[in-house]
């Protein structure tokens, strides 16, 4: 005769099933590979769209500041002005909140830089006489809305030290409506494969519960909560989640690793130097989490929609 | 420990399962329904399993009025319970020795544990060496062993058996009856549902008898001065 050991506590009892339902949701995808291995496969798709954008989203940024160079705004400045006070002025343009970068060139610096310059150099000749203003470029914060860069440069305009504010808004207007359009797209597709991992998650969910009816209402007449027989489906919703977002990760790098040449070619074509980048290990666990979480809200709310346990 | 009062059972409008019909189970009772089917022996198991509500009148449990019991705490409720099928409802993807852990594991005992108990119910059940096969295995009388392991494994206070010997030839049929009264020896009540009167006869334990849903007898056979 067996002793009758005494009853557990909740800590125990609550970490001992965790610990059985974790094992039974690692191995029901196995024991229908090849269903599990599709279900996989389009969850991994599911998570590629959004994460694929995320990583363009990404190396856009480094892309941007790049093209934002283009639409920085030249102060000219007063001739007068010697190279102290221009030195101080510049200061306080560096200090102004929106400001990112402000750098003073002085007058030899400027003409030399014409000089230099492929199509500039063949009229410096003939403007060579001219004496050059001292000249501030300054570059606003990349996330400047473009009403307040134009407040910016407009209050510069009128200040009596600043001759002249070569500014070009439009480009810089074309830049921000790029950047919020593909933001947008990003938020949208993202939201969209995310409902339709939900939808494929819950399906899968209502399946295994399907198969699994007896021996969930078994569970139930033997004294087994709510939690006790939905846990091992939630530990299985997470394992295909997880390994889902794993072969998502790896559509990524062989995506990029195609794309790399052309990319490549197509930057060195506009003049600028720019490689494409993956994910960093910090960004792959948040990939990695944000699944993980998204897996386990599908599987929850798959499984609240089912009558478990109810008389 | 249980009160069944003025307790009614409809399904739709017409279908009465259960009429009017009172009764009380002193703990460490051992008892039979029987009735012919559709008597309404399996819809007293299912009241009492929670399975379903009663359409009218009070159940009470150990006092307790069962349908004040929220949904949510209705698996606490059957903890106390074990039931035995007459389909034996056994998981074909586990083991006979898994099967039998079960109720053990839900209620939170270690696996070590749960495992040791096991072995030791279906010692009892005289089915020990069959521990690591499969419930299809198994033949149709040992299933039945399984399953009554299964109830009683946890030591519940209440168990409650639908047709356990259905399936079983006669000499199968008594060695359960046994196992049931071994088991009502140690202080558990138990409820069985039977048609078969010629067991019924044999056992001599209190008998309920239902007809179309009525309770229509509630007797104690008296022992046959002339059997051999």
């Amino acid at each position: 005769m067996i002793k009758k050991a005494s009853q557990p506590n909740g800590l125990v009892k609550y970490t001992r099933g965790h610990k059985r339902a974790l094992g039974e949701g690692l191995s029901m995808p196995w024991k229908q590979p090849i269903k599990s291995f599709m279900t996989i496969l389009t969850l991994a798709i599911c998570f590629f769209i959004p994460l694929f954008l995320w990583t363009i989203w990404l190396n856009y940024d480094e892309l941007k500041e790049s093209w934002q160079q283009q639409g920085s705004i030249a102060v000219f400045l007063e001739g007068k002005m010697d190279l102290k006070e221009a030195g101080i002025f510049m200061q306080e343009i560096k200090e102004m909140p929106l400001v990112d970068t402000a750098v003073l060139t002085d007058s030899n610096q400027v003409k030399k830089s014409l000089f230099e310059d492929a199509q500039f150099s063949q009229v410096m000749d003939l403007i060579q006489a001219q004496d050059f203003p001292k000249q501030i470029s300054v570059k606003v914060k990349s996330d400047t809305a473009v009403e307040l860069v134009d407040d910016f440069v407009n209050n510069l305009t009128i200040n009596p030290q600043v001759e002249y504010v070569s500014y070009d808004k439009q480009w810089l207007t074309q830049l921000e409506a790029i950047t919020q359009t593909l933001l947008q797209m990003a938020r949208i597709s993202a939201l969209m494969f995310l409902l339709i991992v939900m939808v494929i998650l819950g399906n899968t969910i209502a399946n295994e519960i399907t198969d699994h009816k007896s021996e969930l209402r078994l569970l139930e007449l033997i004294g087994a909560s709510d939690a006790q027989t939905r846990r091992s489906f939630l530990y299985m919703g997470v394992v295909l989640g997880t390994i889902a977002a794993l072969l998502s990760l790896l559509f990524l790098s062989v995506s990029f690793y195609w794309l790399e040449d052309t990319v490549a070619s197509l930057v060195q074509n506009f003049g600028m130097n720019i490689t494409l980048h993956g994910l960093n290990v910090a960004q792959v666990l948040s990939v990695l989490i944000a699944a993980i979480l998204v897996t386990w809200i599908a599987a929850r709310l798959s499984l609240s929609s089912q009558q478990l346990n109810q008389i | 420990m249980i009160s069944f009062k003025r307790v009614s059972k409809s399904y739709g409008k017409d279908n009465k399962a259960l009429r009017d019909v009172s009764f009380e189970v002193e703990a460490g009772e051992m008892l039979f329904l029987t009735g012919h089917s559709g008597a309404g022996k399996t819809t007293i198991l299912r009241l009492l399993m929670m399975m379903q509500p009663i359409s009218y009148g009070q159940l009470c449990v150990n006092g307790k009025d069962i349908n004040t019991i929220k949904t949510k705490d209705i698996h606490k409720y059957r903890l106390n319970i074990g039931m035995i099928f007459q389909d034996h409802r056994l998981l074909d993807n586990k083991t006979v020795l898994e099967n039998v852990a079960l109720p053990l594991q839900i209620r939170g005992y270690s696996d070590s544990y749960s495992f040791k108990s096991a072995r030791a119910a279906l010692q009892q059940v005289s089915i020990g060496e069959k521990a690591e096969f499969y419930p299809q295995e198994l033949s149709s009388g040992q299933q039945q062993r399984v399953g009554i392991a299964r109830a009683f494994v946890a030591k519940p206070s209440l168990i409650l058996a639908d047709e356990p010997t259905g399936n079983l030839d006669p000499d199968l049929s008594l060695e359960l009856m046994q196992i049931f009264e071994e088991l009502n020896k140690q202080g558990m009540t138990i409820i069985i549902a039977s048609h078969d009167l010629f067991l019924i006869k044999r056992l001599q334990k209190r008998v309920l008898v239902l007809d179309k849903g009525e309770l229509i007898d509630d007797f104690n056979p008296q022992p046959n001065p002339y059997a051999p």
